[in-house]
């Protein structure tokens, strides 16, 4: 067996065991048939545990004999020659792939052995470990895709099973609430995300990586687009990015996540989908260095986030929603760190950063006996110790500035009516006017749907 | 004005009473939660705590109906029950041959109730409803319901077939109109039916009777059960959702659940709130009015308030008083609206109750009339909410008038009738109620039998279930005291070692193992403070605990110290903990700011990898790795603590730490003669405290004693056996008849209730002569420990039942050092029973962990059972509010309790919420309480009926948890040897039962391989020899 071919070969069974977790899990609910906690824990270890020596074993022979890039091509899986349609599924290992599709793995097989011993019991304990296999695949597509079609393909699947993780309690009203507002913010990005693979496929004929920015392995690629049209499709996907990185003005879809069970806070919001957008960005790499003008709105969006994101932060009372600002703190650096092309830099970044805060969004419920313990240890009451050194602010500004963290910069508020009641309705005035339209051309009123009142027969014909 | 202004403070003051009593978690309180309506009895006080609150007071139904099928309710105690509360009058038969009592037997047994239409056309479209009996029909009573319909069938044919051929009687144009379709015209093919077609048959006519017997009733004027109509009319919100579909209370608790949060952070924002010190009102007042409005409805009503509460600069007190007249409240519904009002939002409206009236129990606590002011701000966002609602609605009216509609249940008289019409069908199948006999019903009787339905509610049932399902476990706990008592008390002697545990329900199975491995020995329970109140501050400590029952403050300061020749290295350690605490406090928080969160998590991110992976994967390990690098830094092993005072007065400067010699012998008087242990001392005695250590658990603290106000009561037992080991105490004691032979030593302990290890105290002091005895001692406790371990492990199903009791005793250890375990223990999960009384009255039998138990000799106590009357005014309190805490977590754990733990989400460090924003959730989460079978708590008292009931008189707030029945009693009277269950205020004999206990050798032997609760059995092996 030749290297390739064992390259190739670990690279199919990095892709394929979420692919083969997801199947276990799912199907069986398909079919009524219902998977016992440790049946389903098993299975868990077992796809994690190859998928991480499947991954360690491709950087070790790529370490080793200096190759730098592995490429899986599964080829074309619809093909449409007169409408120039293609879809093509392609996977490749490289710098950039492999430590995310790691750090995909290792949190995912930390969080899924913490989620055995916590989700015990819980009613939806099978529904969990579906999303969560969900989330792996979605995970590992993205971070390994090689088309912007398959990126899309695992971008779906980590908001899909992201915002039903939010809505994971979804007797209650918050959580479902939450888990819409994060799905719709999702969906605008996804939007954003299709428009620029057609975009991408319209300008280079294909939505290849490699195509658009050049054969040589990231991060050394050289984009094929003009300036100009590098900076219209970088801004989609920098609007994708914003969506699922939770950048100004999407922010405090982040926070609002916290509403699952602690183990899928931790991992998924905290660290893994957070840092998908940077991931993106990273990935596109070349583009952006084509348009200054991209770069400068990475930064800026990445700036603001930070300091945005800092300022709310220092007022949360709460331990979930003060991690959830801490972690947009650094993806918002970490965007400015990509727009100034520290590219190494952001990636070392994203990877602390994941494992720092899912270890403390794991230990969050323990934060009690954690500051009992530093109180002891320092001998005094941590409220004094911690206070924010601010006593040089005028005391206006101070108290203006402690509102506007309170409220978290208005920007639900701001959404709501500028973006969502204007949305909503221009759409109704559409309908009214589609309804007046056929009410006129058919002479009744055409919606009878709307005045269907049950009707229910006799019981007895019912049987 | 000013009248109005008293009226409302002292309303404002019941409600505050009405809420749930919890403090920061971090101590956390377990008071019954409807302790302000504990003067009402029982079934009344928590039907309307159940009605204020929108929590269950009961189990749904069909969980009542899985025990009954189980045999957990069997039919004799519903029985008992439904017949004491059958109500009189009119019994004639219903519905053609039922008696009342039938009838509402027959609907507590059988889930007949369909709550909808649409429920119903669901069931009938995909169940055989109208082919099959239903499955719980007996086979008798299936077939001679067959055979009456066949007779009944034959005879109209027979009589239409002798009609047309113009003979009479005339044919019964009713019946055939009525069984139109059902019966083939050719009448001889049921000549050749089947069973089956017999059935179907049998049950549409069956089905076709009981509809048109429903709507002829509902067509005349039935009587319908009348449903209570008070004064009460409702909050506006509750109309304006029912219409509308728009809640009004989502943005008032955002907006105060964002203030509040803020206003009584106890130090996690890096920010503190701005105007804090002017108090909540003032505070909220001016932060709000700087808040944008870029809202245009609540916000923008918000601003203008705000503004005009500025420019007259009014009180808290005027705004309450526009609220309440804006929102049009009568003065009949004062307290019932506030009520409601505040209860929407109890979590915060509690913590800022508790913050006011609890000063000493937080670093930051609330200023008087800080709840007042709550209130105000609380019903004047009300207003503001409605008004927003109102106009995003386009409605003109007023706040007022929202409650001026009428909420009107929107059925049509036909779906009201198939679903009544449907619960008779299913009636008329378990009771046999033959077509026959209903379909000559007239309509009147129809319509009592409705009624007759319809009155005995769903509350009703659940009720009578509920008291069904508690009387079957208190008739199998008497019987089992009952056979008991009949055993001979063994003499008084002198035991191999004595040990005093806590009261807690969690001892009951430790007390158990070490009587059975060392039968010679004598154990007793008291309250785990041992009766001295204190506050304590341990050698490594940063602040001073409160050691004693919630209801209690505590008198006296006492300190761990070191010894002096251990004073520099404790220095050195105590330096190198602060010095790694601040760094590692540092660490934590800059890791959320800008700059320093860069440099942490790009430069040490990755090393975070270590710690995660580790203290996920290998708990265990890690913990033990921890713990030796801890010794490093740990305060030295050899400390004492500080226990005579020099200055009169307790305090927590220098000189008047500890307590002074004449109140160490009143305490260690009092310990004593409150177990009953004044004489025939043993030459080792243990007092044992205990304590809860476990991870990632912000209710860490309601696993800890419940008599120390959720902390360990290890330091009480420390300074008890200090005091007892000193001479000079020894003395006093003698002269007070307490003789303490110089041979006996004192030793204190904590037991950790999750790991299963003990920890002793001051070893270093024990004379050497004591160290053989103590040695053998500790040997068997560390056995106990083992198998106390291997008894609880059957309680978590992640446990192999057929482990070795060291593995059960690795399991328990590896539970408390998970991070991701969300049951590391049980707490007093599973408590029923209360025991006070001689050890040897009720020793050898198996409870299960579900006894509390005190130690007191009746004996012993004088004719006023005055020490009786001290124990009590503890036990009782605590003990019943630890159940009623349990109980009404588990009879809704989302309602009283505070959910499951999963989205839990610490806040301002005094509590938890679900999820991102909520209420602060108050109770027992789900994880600690879905093994509690809830019930009142029953108390089995050794002491005569008189004795208990004087003390009742004397002590109110005995008399009202008893009195009342928030708890139930027994009594066990010494003198007679008789058995009394007290019901109804008065005392009913438990008969005298000629049977025998289950028994086995060993405990192992009767819960070794099985996971629920088991019958109360006798251990041979425990028993005195």
């Amino acid at each position: 067996m030749t290297l390739e071919n064992f390259l190739l070969i670990l690279g199919g069974i990095t892709v394929l065991s979420p692919t083969f977790l997801m199947a276990c899990l799912g199907l069986p609910g398909l079919l009524g048939l219902k998977l016992s906690e440790k049946r389903i824990s098993f299975l868990t270890t077992l796809c994690v545990l190859a998928g991480v020596v499947s991954a360690t074993s491709i950087l070790v022979c790529m370490l080793v004999t200096g190759i730098r890039l592995v490429e899986l091509n599964v080829g074309n899986w619809s093909v449409i020659p007169e409408e120039h349609f293609h879809f093509t599924v392609k996977f490749v290992f490289d710098r950039l792939s492999i430590p995310f599709v790691m750090l995909s793995f290792v949190l995912c097989g930390t969080i899924g052995s913490f989620a055995r011993n916590y989700m015990h019991r819980d009613p939806g304990f099978s529904r969990f470990f579906t999303f969560y296999s969900f989330f792996m695949l979605g995970m590992v597509v993205a971070s390994t895709a090689g088309t912007i079609e398959t990126l899309f393909a695992g971008w779906e699947l980590v908001g899909l099973s992201s915002a039903l993780l939010v809505a994971f309690f979804h007797e209650r009203q918050a959580p479902v609430t939450n888990g819409l507002v994060v799905w719709s913010i999702y969906r605008l990005s996804d939007a954003a995300l299709l428009v620029a693979a057609v975009a991408l496929h319209h300008s280079s004929g294909q939505g290849d990586f490699s195509a658009l920015v050049g054969e040589r392995p990231w991060p050394d690629g050289t984009a094929s687009l003009s300036s100009i049209e590098s900076m219209w499709v970088g801004l989609l996907i920098l609007l994708a990015a914003a969506g699922k990185s939770a950048q100004i003005p999407f922010s405090n879809w982040l926070p609002r996540a916290m509403e699952g069970p602690t183990p899928s806070s931790a991992v998924f919001y905290g660290a893994l989908s957070v840092h998908l957008g940077a991931f993106l960005l990273l990935r596109i790499s070349p583009i952006l260095e084509q348009s200054l003008l991209l770069r400068v709105a990475v930064g800026t969006m990445g700036l603001s986030t930070a300091i945005y994101a800092s300022i709310t932060d220092r007022v949360q009372t709460d331990v979930k929603s003060a991690l959830a600002y801490a972690s947009l703190t650094q993806v918002g650096i970490i965007f400015f760190e990509i727009a100034c092309g520290f590219y190494y830099f952001a990636l070392i970044h994203i990877i602390g950063h994941a494992f720092l805060r899912t270890l403390q969004l794991v230990r969050a419920p323990s934060l009690l006996r954690d500051y009992a313990i530093l109180e002891n240890a320092i001998g005094r009451d941590l409220a004094e110790v911690g206070t924010a050194k601010d006593a040089w602010l005028p005391a206006n500004l101070k108290n203006r500035m402690f509102v506007f963290a309170l409220y978290r910069g208005y920007l639900d508020e701001s959404i709501n009516r500028f973006f969502i009641v204007p949305f909503l309705s221009i759409f109704r005035l559409c309908d009214s006017w589609e309804r007046a339209w056929t009410d006129w051309l058919g002479g009744v009123a055409s919606r009878e749907s709307d005045e269907v009142i049950h009707h229910s027969s006799s019981i007895e014909e019912l049987q | 004005m000013p009248i109005m202004v008293e009226k409302f403070r002292s309303i404002v003051g019941n409600v505050a009473q009405l809420l749930p009593a919890q403090g920061p978690i971090t101590a956390f309180a377990f008071l019954n939660t409807l302790q302000a309506l504990e003067k009402l009895p029982f079934r009344e006080g928590l039907l309307l705590g159940s009605s204020l609150y929108h929590c269950q007071p009961f189990l749904p139904e069909e969980t009542y109906h899985r025990h009954f099928e189980a045999g957990r309710i069997n039919e004799a105690d519903l029985l008992e029950v439904l017949e004491q509360r059958l109500p009189k009058g009119d019994d004639r038969p219903i519905l053609s041959k039922l008696s009342r009592r039938d009838l509402r037997l027959a609907l507590l047994e059988h889930p007949l109730q369909l709550s909808n239409s649409r429920e119903l056309e669901w069931f009938v479209a995909e169940t055989d409803a109208l082919k099959k009996f239903r499955s719980d029909v007996n086979e008798s009573t299936r077939s001679d319901m067959l055979v009456a319909t066949k007779a009944w069938v034959h005879r109209e044919v027979q009589a239409a077939h002798l009609s047309n051929h113009g003979n009479t009687p005339p044919a019964n144009d009713q019946f055939w109109q009525m069984s139109k379709g059902l019966i083939p015209s050719n009448t001889r093919a049921i000549e050749t039916w089947s069973d089956e077609q017999w059935e179907e048959l049998t049950l549409k006519l069956l089905w076709r009777i009981s509809l048109q017997g429903v709507q002829a009733a509902q067509k005349e004027e039935t009587p319908v059960p009348s449903e209570s109509q008070p004064v009460w009319k409702g909050r506006h919100r509750n109309y304006l959702l029912a219409e509308t579909s728009i809640d009004s209370d989502a943005w008032v608790h955002e907006t105060l659940i964002r203030f509040c949060s803020s206003f009584v952070d106890q130090g996690f924002a890096s920010w503190n709130m701005p105007a804090r010190e002017k108090g909540l009102f003032a505070c909220f007042v001016q932060l709000l009015s700087m808040c944008k409005t870029i809202d245009p409805f609540a916000q923008k009503q918000l601003k203008l308030e705000l503004e005009r509460i500025r420019q007259h600069s009014l009180s808290a007190e005027q705004v309450l008083t526009y609220a309440l007249e804006e929102l049009g409240v009568g003065e009949q519904e004062l307290e019932r609206f506030i009520s409601e009002s505040v209860l929407a939002l109890r979590g915060w409206a509690s913590i800022i109750w508790q913050l006011e009236s609890r000063p000493d129990r937080a670093v930051r606590p609330l200023k008087d009339d800080s709840f007042f002011e709550f209130v105000a701000i609380r019903l004047l966002l009300d207003v503001v909410s409605l008004r927003g609602c109102l106009v995003k609605l386009g409605r003109t009216e007023s706040v007022a008038s929202i409650r001026d509609r009428k909420l009107q249940a929107q059925k049509t008289p036909m779906e009201i009738a198939e679903v009544r019409a449907f619960s008779i069908f299913q009636l008329a199948q378990v009771t046999g109620l033959e077509p026959e006999g209903l379909f000559a019903l007239p309509v009147s009787e129809w319509g009592r039998g409705i009624y007759e339905i319809e009155s005995f509610s769903e509350i009703e049932r659940r009720s009578i279930l509920h008291e069904a399902y508690e009387r079957h476990f208190r008739w199998r706990a008497l019987r089992a005291i009952a056979v008991h008592k009949e055993r001979e008390l063994p003499p008084p002697r002198k035991a191999s070692f004595q040990a005093v545990f806590c009261i807690d329900a969690r001892e009951e199975s430790f007390r158990r193992h070490l009587e059975e491995i060392e039968p010679e020995c004598q154990t007793f329970g008291t309250a785990g403070f041992f009766g001295i109140p204190i506050r304590y501050k341990g050698v490594a400590d940063a602040t001073y605990a409160s050691l004693c029952p919630i209801v209690l403050r505590p008198k006296y300061w006492v300190n761990e110290e070191v010894v002096f020749s251990l004073e520099e290295v404790h220095e050195r350690r105590a330096w190198a903990r602060r010095t790694l605490g601040t760094a590692s406090h540092r660490l934590h928080l800059g890791s959320r700011t800008f700059t320093g969160g860069a440099i942490v998590t790009t430069l040490f991110g990755s090393l975070a990898s270590i710690p995660l992976i580790a203290r996920i994967l290998f708990p265990t390990l890690t913990a033990r790795l921890k713990k030796s690098a801890g010794v490093l830094v740990e305060p030295p092993p050899v400390t004492r603590l500080r226990i005579e005072r020099e200055a009169s007065d307790a305090g927590p400067s220098e000189e008047s730490i500890g307590l002074a010699l004449p109140e160490m012998v009143q305490h260690c008087e009092t310990a004593l003669r409150d177990i009953g242990l004044t004489n025939h001392f043993a030459g080792v005695v243990v007092w044992v405290g205990h304590g809860s250590q476990c991870m990632n658990n912000p209710h860490e603290s309601a696993y800890d004693c419940g008599a120390c106000s959720g902390n360990s009561g290890g330091p009480n037992a420390r300074l008890l056996a200090a005091m007892l080991n000193d001479g000079r105490v020894r003395e006093q004691l003698e002269a007070r008849g307490i003789s303490i032979p110089t041979d006996t030593y004192f030793v204190g302990a904590q037991h950790n209730t999750c790991n299963d290890s003990m920890t002793y105290y001051d070893l270093a002091a024990m004379p050497s002569r004591k160290v053989k005895e103590f040695k053998e001692v500790r040997k068997i406790i560390s056995e106990a420990c083992m198998r106390n371990a291997h008894e609880r492990c059957r309680q978590f199903e992640t446990a192999d039942l057929s482990m070795s009791f060291s593995a059960a005793h690795r399991h328990v250890e590896a539970r408390s050092e998970d991070l991701a375990q969300t049951r590391p223990e049980y707490g007093n999960a599973s408590n029923a029973l209360c025991l006070v009384g001689r050890r040897d009255r009720f020793r050898g039998l198996f409870f299960g962990r579900r006894s509390f138990m005190m130690s007191y000799n009746p004996t012993l106590d004088d004719d006023n059972s005055t020490i009786l009357a001290r124990i009590l005014s503890a036990v009782v309190p605590v003990c019943s509010g630890i159940n009623m805490q349990y109980t009404l977590s588990a009879m809704d754990p989302v309602g009283w309790g505070c959910g499951s733990k999963l989205p839990h989400n610490i806040t301002s460090l005094l509590g938890v919420m679900d999820g991102s924003m909520s209420d602060m959730r108050t109770g027992l989460p789900l994880q600690g309480t879905d093994i509690h079978e809830p019930m009142r708590l029953l108390f089995v008292i050794e002491t005569t009926p008189e004795s208990i009931l004087s003390i009742m008189k004397r002590n109110e707030t005995i008399g009202r948890i008893l009195g009342n029945g928030w708890a139930q009693l027994a009594v066990l009277n010494p003198k007679t040897n008789e058995l009394c269950f007290y019901e109804d205020g008065r005392f009913r004999m438990v008969p005298k039962i000629d049977e025998r206990l289950p028994e086995v050798e060993h405990s192992i032997d009767w819960y070794g391989g099985k996971r629920s609760h088991l019958e109360i059995a006798l251990i041979r092996k425990g028993l005195c020899r």
